[in-house]
């Protein structure tokens, strides 16, 4: 669905943070993209939103270039929930709402169909009983959860997300990785920034790990820890506690270890 | 008393609390001022027919005219704050922070140099410098990534050099130290039919865009990042708000001179009465702006 080859980016010219980067993200799928502070995670998020130019290599989306899809077009293909965002002082409602942009021509007023839509993403990530409380006034679970909810209102097939979980308790993280479950089920493509590496091999289907912008791993959480790289790239130790149902995997760091 | 604050909590009720709070603004507008008119004589004056008696002149080319520019002026500056407020995601943003009153300011003092007894040049002066002033902003902002912030410094780099140039001119020439002082205090005193015949096309497509661009400026007050991945064209957007705060900023700073407080208290104090979606948040600053500037010119 969306192929990334060769591809590098960045800020300024000459200083490539990405680097000859080449994955494929399909349908129906998780892949979570961990790596250290800087290795260029949150980069190739805006790179494949388009929020940043390629300096080389190429992104196509259904074998279409991702340059050839119009904006507003664009929008209704791929979804970006970024890691910084403003709150608002408006009802979460209207935030929803917001998510139908694509879909709203001059003068911008939705329609019943997109009303019916809001509806239905809150619904989804359970948060229509704080439908009309201002967005400001949430706990920060909520409002994760009705910014994702915006997200879904967009109908995309391809949802990017910069670390949905940060700043959250434990219980809200697992409500939102509940909710990129979901989101796999219904067939859509999630693209999930984690720094939890122990969640992202709970939730992930594929596991690409980033060092100083190149890819260093791409494959199934079962192949990261078979393949060394969390050892030879982060440091981590990764260990495993197996009861009947379910296997968690922790990790330690070298000096903790010693 | 729960009903009387409830009733009061309705918006729609605000807005035409609002309303009619204009209406009696611009009534007090045209009776008001060094000569004290009644109702009656205000109806006498207007259709008696006497066109040459002194209630009537009073009222056709002084009354009239200030409340027509006050409501203009102060509509123009309250909708550029709120614009403004809302693309620079910034609570303290007001027309002057983009460059306006020093650009204005400074073509004003040039024009009144240039042409001493001439009103127009003076108001067309302000206009635009004003215009040069944001535009230049703009320029600078774009070239350096067309961000909040740099627009911000932008703004304030203009306004230093701006000012800086206003000194040296006063310096050169101390005689136009009291048009810096008329232009600074702002007044409707001497505004004419003309005056405001020439700010009205910028004052409208100003307001039109700013009507147009509302619910855009919801999504952009997301972020960037999130407005962009929502399908706007954030720099276009970002564009056009400019051009709009431009067009009203200019427009009255031109009939009124310098009223800052305007642009930036109506904002706040709408978006208390109304919240802050745009679509309501920018008419109803109208209102409140004119309101508030018809006060100040009486």
């Amino acid at each position: 669905m969306l192929t990334l080859t060769n591809v590098s980016s960045g800020y300024s010219k000459g200083c490539d943070i990405i680097k000859n980067l080449s994955c494929t993200f399909s349908a129906g799928s998780v892949t979570a993209v961990i790596g250290a502070n800087g290795c260029g995670k949150s980069t190739l998020l805006k790179t494949i939103a388009r929020q940043l130019k390629l300096t080389s290599g190429s992104i196509t989306l259904d074998d279409k270039e991702l340059s050839c899809y119009p904006q507003k077009e664009l929008a209704k293909r791929i979804a970006v929930l970024p890691q910084v965002r403003n709150v608002p002082s408006i009802p979460a409602r209207a935030l929803v709402m917001h998510g139908r942009f694509p879909y709203m021509p001059f003068p911008r007023i939705g329609t019943s169909y997109d009303k019916e839509t809001v509806k239905n993403c809150m619904a989804e990530t359970n948060t229509l009983c704080f439908a009309d409380t201002d967005v400001s006034a949430l706990s920060g679970g909520q409002r994760q959860r009705v910014y994702i909810a915006m997200l879904l209102a967009q109908q995309t097939d391809v949802i990017l997300m910069d670390e949905p979980t940060t700043f959250l308790d434990l219980s809200c993280q697992f409500e939102v990785l509940d909710i990129i479950k979901t989101l796999r089920e219904k067939g859509k493509c999630v693209v999930v920034v984690l720094h939890d590496i122990a969640h992202a091999m709970q939730i992930a289907d594929n596991i690409l790990m980033l060092d100083k912008g190149e890819s260093v791993f791409y494959g199934t959480p079962d192949g990261i820890i078979s393949s060394g790289a969390l050892e030879k790239h982060m440091n981590l130790t990764p260990r495993k506690i197996c009861d009947a149902e379910n296997i968690i995997y922790y990790f330690l760091k070298d000096e903790i270890r010693r | 008393m729960k009903r009387f604050i409830k009733f009061f909590s309705n918006k729609a009720v605000r807005i035409t609390l609002l309303s009619v709070v204009l209406l009696f603004a611009c009534v007090l507008g045209v009776l008001l001022g060094s000569v004290k008119l009644s109702l009656g004589e205000m109806f006498t004056a207007l259709f008696g027919g006497d066109t040459q008696s002194a209630d009537y002149r009073i009222l056709i080319y002084v009354r009239i005219p200030r409340v027509i520019a006050a409501i203009i002026a102060g509509s123009a500056l309250a909708v550029a704050g709120a614009v403004l407020q809302t693309i620079l995601a910034n609570p303290l943003a007001s027309p002057g922070i983009v460059g306006v009153n020093a650009g204005g300011g400074l073509f004003y003092i040039i024009a009144a140099a240039l042409f001493p007894s001439s009103l127009f040049a003076t108001s067309a002066g302000a206009f635009l410098g004003a215009l040069i002033a944001v535009l230049a902003v703009w320029g600078i902002a774009v070239k350096t990534g067309g961000a909040k912030n740099t627009i911000i410094l932008a703004g304030v780099a203009v306004s230093s050099l701006f000012t800086a140039i206003i000194d040296t001119v006063v310096t050169v020439d101390p005689d136009l130290q009291l048009d810096r002082l008329a232009f600074s205090i702002g007044g409707f005193s001497a505004t004419t039919y003309n005056q405001i015949l020439y700010v009205l096309p910028f004052f409208a497509i100003g307001m039109i865009i700013s009507v147009l661009i509302s619910y855009d400026l919801n999504v952009l007050s997301l972020g960037d990042e999130l407005a962009a991945g929502l399908g706007m064209r954030v720099k276009l957007t970002r564009f056009f708000a400019i051009l709009a705060v431009a067009l009203l900023s200019g427009a009255a700073i031109s009939l009124a001179g310098l009223l800052g407080f305007v642009g930036l208290v109506s904002p706040h104090i709408v978006s208390r009465l109304v919240g802050k979606d745009n679509r309501l948040l920018i008419p109803v600053s109208a209102v409140f702006g004119a309101e508030l500037t018809l006060l100040y010119a009486i």
